[in-house]
């Protein structure tokens, strides 16, 4: 049994980095007022980049360079056009998930089914070999590739940068309110610019993960909807990086219980009354299938509570997020 | 004060496609006065302003300062150069303290490496005051604690009242224009330009501002007010700057002019405000409300136990300061906004918190206050904004299908009754290229050829020029005599003296006071506008005022 | 010295700019796809010719590509329709795939002859779309909730629903891959005889004319598109804004609910785990283009249609993955995007000594 919980949790672990990645990513960009539904598209750029580096030059490190600047790049574009042009951002986005479908899955054609050697998993330098003692969590948290690390690292930085540097503090007031801080000199399209590219990196980190840590293959569509996830992770979290990582565990939790319970049914002992009404509802709710949908269901009904619940001060959504700004113009 | 010309404009000229804002305007202001902006709507003042906080760049024109030549390209231009500014519509971020919303964009570090000279020295002091240092400490660092103190330190030794550490969504209006006026403290401006600042205010509210305006100028700030407030012009400023219809007319000593002097400035011929008004005999009650409570946009009540009643063939005005309840009382007797209790009859039918089509169907009429917001669909033609209130019945739709030839010739009635102007053709123009007087005629003749039973205005000579005004005036009073119950609210006290049968004063969501035109004291209504009794400063009255005073 | 970019308002757009912006957007994306064949060693124009001469020239490329079209049109609608109302459907996906398992579902348990069949099963399919749609329209028309979030997180829902429906309750009974059993010769869609085209298509274009004849001429139109145009005045106007909303979104969700069943129905033959078309994507470029009338969508999904059958015929011609015309139809939002913000503005360059960036300003209101 432990050995099945162990398992679990690091399946979930596991499946969490790359919704953390991303979803910090999604969530700055957010915060700054810029909706990115091209998380999807960034990701496989940076997952194809990646992985093509590291084959060619056998070094993994220089691929998640290249693949987190290939997630930046394409986020350049998602800039321009919706903070320069005024475009409509959801329009935008999917355009870029779009062309990063169509980019990678073309140009990534004569690597699809290749392997590379990328990250394998390390123990931490000294501590590490105390921690991966722990019981359950040890082994899942602290015998991770690097990315993985990163990825808990960053929270806590997204958070200080958020919460504890001027710049965080900007970002969010124009997320909030582009006109005031205009108002206030704040370079409104400068800190969106920075807001919607630090979500590529983040993003084309993510995706380098993928190909290069959790899968270390190349296949087209390998992101397998993960961007998704992290757009919907972002409104469960309402826009606080420590939610992130709770709803990045929750959801990588439902993801792993999809794999390991194949062959597990809970049934209700056959000879009482309710059994054989409850027990095809409860192998519906407990079917694999279904239960991939609970992370959608949960996050709209976080969406619904969120904003019919809000006195409207308090509303966690960022103010003016979707709605471009101009100076000069109403 | 001294005579230099600490702020100088000359020749500003900014155009917007299809209206000259500021046509070669030339302003100066002296060091340590209170200067006024006085111009009626759509004058110019707000763009030239905006132009000398680096809003907006001029097509032509200098700035000077202080005998320097100012390049403006940003607000954060403006602000380097000393300037501050208190807009008309509150530039604060709810969601943030009101320490945080007044460093907004300073940013300065932690106190570690606040670039603190003379005292210190050595390599700590060397290290931090390194300037690559400071940029990455500027950036990545919040430095909110000494700051805050002295906020808190500045408000308390103006008496302002405000904790510092709240978020901006607990306070009320009162209380967000001193945060903002602590804004510009905090920056050390040398020159803070107010634009409007006493138009949510109550009459007490505007003269505490006038008072720490004067405290302020004593100190050496200088001040420009923007206004169109003739008796705030006389109340508190040193000097006048007029301008009308883009072009400044000229700079006065206030002393020596009279309201009436400035009103011909800006005006610019006599305007005859008196409308023919005959006595009509008042007929049936169209609206009766009884105890009406509806809450505001934010929740909170904004309309508190009104009664009131208007019968057929009267004009009842509506005199109140901004943000006491009137607009949401307007949204409520259209059906545009939900009761909380109480009930509203239209010609005896109960429509009590019925949709907005019954309440068009009962024969009610709307102007609302923000007409391109609320009024018409920019981006659709003349003919399309015609029929909006109507388009529903037999005239223009025939079961499913409309018939858009009867469609385009009701919007050419409408157009050639009411004189809307720069329309050649009702089904190309857009309802969003008219200039505001044309819109708002296009509006009102929607409203009032449906022949309604009551007629609400807000406001239906804002934003208006002064030909307009005047044809709107005469309509109003036409369609009261055509047996119409008419609603009017409006700002302009003077309006509705000339315009009501019955004047009612609103305070805080209650019908204070009633009265005539000819019994009416400008006075006392103008007390009654403020509760009545004066304000006493208690902590508890900021809970009252935040509660109350609307945005 | 300082690059200046000066950006004017436009107070009308010129004509050429009107009507040539959809054929410039596709040329520049036709340009822009060139290079990316070109990488491959292929001639640009060669795949041109091959992707649109001969899929328009033969009868076989003309009859897959109207086949193709039918889908299209109808999600090209089940975007279009509510982007009237300024509302996005970008769900369309879910709906479409909703729509094809009920009506799928229809087809397999009901006996009935074909030409009872189809219509209750299309009729079954789009009330199934519709109802897919029905809580994010009532989230967005009663509590302002964004549709756009909304309907994408019921895509993911209806994905999911698909994968479980292929493996236990349509599972076909004798196999054991994630699929349902054929459907019936009288649940499939025919071809109209002797012309041999789908007959899918008139459907498709009598919907077209339907909602041509909705938006333009009935009472309905006028509201929706008031309620699209300004919907604080609408609501000032007696619409109400909850049952507009409402229908132009369920009405987009049942076209999209015939989208999937008339693929399922006309094409697919069953329902498959991997029935991921994606035309609920594509139909946000096609509402685009043809976002100035329904007939313009109906041309617009043609183009679409054209560019992926073409689009799989290089591939097997030439071996150029068929993904290029993902690549393409991302190429034309960009373009059509950028397009729409040079129709507002017109750009200046120029260098100057000093810079006094004039940028555009607010025309009314508070002056």
């Amino acid at each position: 049994m432990s050995g099945f919980v162990t398992g679990l949790a690091n399946a979930t672990v596991n499946a969490s980095t790359v919704l953390i990645l991303a979803g910090l990513g999604e969530l700055i960009s957010e915060r700054s007022g810029v909706l990115n539904l091209g998380v999807e598209g960034m990701m496989l750029v940076g997952a194809l980049s990646g992985f093509v580096v590291t084959s060619i030059t056998g070094s993994p490190w220089l691929g998640l360079c290249i693949g987190i600047l290939a997630g930046g790049a394409m986020a350049l574009l998602h800039a321009f056009l919706c903070v320069s042009l005024n475009s409509d951002q959801a329009v935008s986005g999917i355009m870029l998930t779009l062309l990063g479908v169509g980019l990678t899955t073309y140009f990534g054609n004569p690597w699809t089914g290749d392997s590379v050697s990328g990250f394998s998993e390390v123990t931490l330098p000294i501590i590490g070999s105390f921690l991966v003692e722990i019981p359950i969590i040890g082994s899942a948290l602290f015998n991770s590739t690097p990315t993985d690390y990163i990825a808990l690292l960053l929270i806590p930085v997204v958070w200080l940068f958020l919460y504890k540097t001027n710049i965080g503090l900007e970002m969010i007031s124009v997320g909030e309110d582009p006109e005031t801080a205009d108002t206030m000199g704040i370079d409104v399209f400068k800190m969106r610019y920075l807001a919607v590219i630090i979500g590529g990196l983040f993003a084309g980190a993510a995706g380098a993960h993928l190909s290069l840590a959790f899968n270390q293959i190349w296949s087209s569509g390998m992101t397998a909807g993960n961007g998704w996830i992290a757009v919907a992770l972002v409104i469960f979290a309402r826009w606080e990086p420590g939610r992130i990582l709770v709803g990045a565990y929750l959801f990588g939790l439902l993801n792993a219980i999809q794999l390991y319970s194949q062959g597990l049914k809970f049934t209700l002992a056959p000879e009482t009354a309710l059994s054989g009404l409850l027990n095809p509802m409860i192998e519906f709710v407990m079917n694999p299938t279904i239960m991939s949908t609970y992370p959608y269901i949960v996050t709209l009904l976080v969406l619904v509570i969120t904003v019919v619940r809000a006195e409207n001060r308090q509303l966690a959504q960022p103010s003016a997020l979707v709605q471009s700004y101009s100076r000069e113009i109403d | 004060m001294s005579d230099d010309k600490f702020v100088r404009m000359e020749n500003i000229t900014k155009t917007f496609p299809g209206v000259v804002a500021n046509d070669s305007v030339s302003m100066s202001v002296k060091k340590g006065e209170i200067h006024g902006l006085l111009g009626e709507n759509g004058a110019g003042k707000s763009t030239l302003m905006k132009i000398l906080y680096g809003l907006y760049s001029a097509d032509e024109g200098d700035i000077w300062l202080d005998n320097n030549r100012l390049e403006m390209d940003s607000p954060q231009d403006a602000i380097d150069a000393g300037i501050g500014m208190v807009h008309q519509h509150f530039k604060l971020i709810p969601r943030l303290s009101v320490s945080k919303n007044i460093i907004l964009g300073k940013r300065e570090p932690i106190a570690a490496f606040k670039d603190n000279s003379g005292s210190e020295s050595g390599v700590l002091h060397s290290l931090t005051s390194n300037n690559i240092v400071q940029g990455l400490a500027s950036r990545f660092t919040l430095g909110l604690d000494t700051p805050e103190k002295q906020i808190q330190q500045l408000s308390d030794n103006y008496g302002f009242n405000i904790d510092v550490t709240v978020p901006v969504w607990e306070l009320g209006v009162g209380e967000r224009q001193r945060v903002e006026i602590l804004k510009a403290l905090y920056r050390d401006v040398d020159l803070l330009i107010l634009d409007e600042p006493t138009a949510v205010l109550t009459p007490t509210q505007a003269e505490r501002l006038f008072e720490t305006l004067k405290t302020l100028t004593d100190e050496g700030l200088t001040v420009i007010i923007i206004t169109h407030k003739l008796d705030e012009i006389k109340e508190v400023t040193d000097r006048v700057t007029v301008l009308r219809d883009g072009r400044d007319i000229g700079t006065v000593e206030t002393s020596e002019q009279t309201s009436d002097d400035l009103a011909r400035m800006m005006v610019g011929r006599e305007v005859l405000f008196n409308v023919d008004k005959d006595d009509v005999s008042v007929g049936e009650t169209v609206l009766n409300v009884s105890s009406l409570r509806t809450t505001n946009d934010r929740g909170i009540e904004a309309v508190s136990g009104v009664d009131m009643s208007i019968r057929s063939g009267e004009i009842v005005g509506l005199a109140g300061v901004s943000g006491n309840g009137q607009k949401e009382l307007a949204e409520s007797l259209v059906g545009v906004r939900e009761t909380l209790g109480g009930s509203i009859e239209i010609t005896g039918d109960d429509v009590t918190n019925e949709s907005p089509n019954a309440f068009i169907n009962n024969g009610v009429s709307f102007v609302p206050e923000d007409r391109h917001r609320d009024g018409c669909a920019g981006t659709l033609s003349i003919m399309h904004n015609a029929v909006m209130k109507r388009y529903a019945d037999s005239e223009f739709s025939d079961g499913f299908k409309l018939n858009y030839e009867a469609m385009e010739e009701y919007a050419d009635t409408l157009v050639e009754e009411f004189d809307v102007r720069g329309i050649n053709d009702v089904r190309e123009i857009n309802a969003g290229e008219l200039s505001g007087g044309n819109l708002q005629k296009l509006i009102l003749a929607r409203e009032m050829l449906r022949e309604p039973d009551l007629l609400v205005a807000n406001q239906p000579t804002r934003g208006v020029d002064v030909g307009a005004i005047e044809f709107i005036r005469e309509r109003l009073v036409a369609q009261r005599k055509s047996g119409t119950g008419v609603l009017l609210l409006s700002e302009d006290l003077d309006e509705l003296f000339d315009l009501s049968d019955r004047i009612l004063t609103i305070y805080q969501g209650e019908i204070v006071h009633e009265t005539t035109p000819e019994e009416a004291d400008r006075q006392r209504i103008s007390l009654e506008m403020n509760g009545g009794k004066e304000e006493v400063k208690q902590p508890t009255q900021i809970a009252a005022d935040g509660g109350r005073s609307g945005f | 010295m300082k690059l200046n970019v000066e950006l004017t308002p436009r107070s009308n757009i010129p004509t050429w700019m009107a009507y040539g912006t959809p054929v410039f957007t596709i040329l520049a994306a036709l340009i822009v796809s060139g290079f990316a064949l070109f990488s491959l060693g292929v001639n640009p124009l060669a795949a041109y010719n091959i992707m649109f001469v001969q899929t328009l020239t033969t009868s076989f490329g003309i009859t897959n590509t109207l086949v193709k079209a039918v889908p299209l049109i109808f999600a090209g609608l089940a975007v279009y329709l509510p982007l009237k109302a300024r509302l996005w459907n970008i769900g369309a996906e879910g709906q479409l795939i909703i729509g094809a398992i009920v009506g799928t579902a229809v087809g397999l348990s009901v006996s009935l002859p074909i030409y009872a069949l189809l219509p209750l099963m299309f009729i079954t399919g789009g009330i199934a779309g519709a109802m897919w749609i029905a809580v994010p329209a009532w989230l967005r028309a009663r509590y302002g909730i964004n549709e756009i979030i909304t309907t994408l997180l019921f895509v993911f829902i209806a994905q999911s629903l698909l994968n479980y429906v292929v493996r236990g309750p349509l599972q076909a009974a004798e196999s054991n891959f994630p699929q349902s059993a054929s459907l019936p010769t009288a649940a499939t869609l025919p071809s109209i005889p002797i012309i041999g085209f789908p007959s899918g298509v008139l459907l498709a274009i009598v919907l077209v004319a339907v909602t041509y004849a909705i938006i333009n001429y009935t009472r309905l139109g006028y509201e929706i598109t008031f309620m699209g145009a300004n919907d604080n005045a609408a609501e000032h106007a007696g619409m109400s804004k909850l049952k507009i909303y409402l229908i132009a979104l369920m009405a987009g969700g049942a076209m999209a609910g015939f989208a999937g069943i008339s693929e399922i129905s006309g094409v697919e033959g069953r329902l498959r785990a991997s029935f991921d078309p994606g035309y609920g994507f594509t139909a946000v470029p096609i509402a685009l283009l043809g976002r100035n009338g329904a007939f313009r969508v109906l041309l617009a999904a043609l183009f679409f249609a054209v560019l992926f059958i073409g689009g799989s015929s290089i591939e097997t011609s030439l071996g150029v993955p068929s993904a290029i015309t993902n690549v393409m139809e991302a190429l034309i939002i960009l373009f059509l995007i950028t397009a729409e913000f040079f129709k507002n503005y017109s750009v200046g360059l120029s260098l100057d000594q000093t810079p006094t960036p004039s940028a555009p300003g607010d025309p009314e209101g508070d002056v």
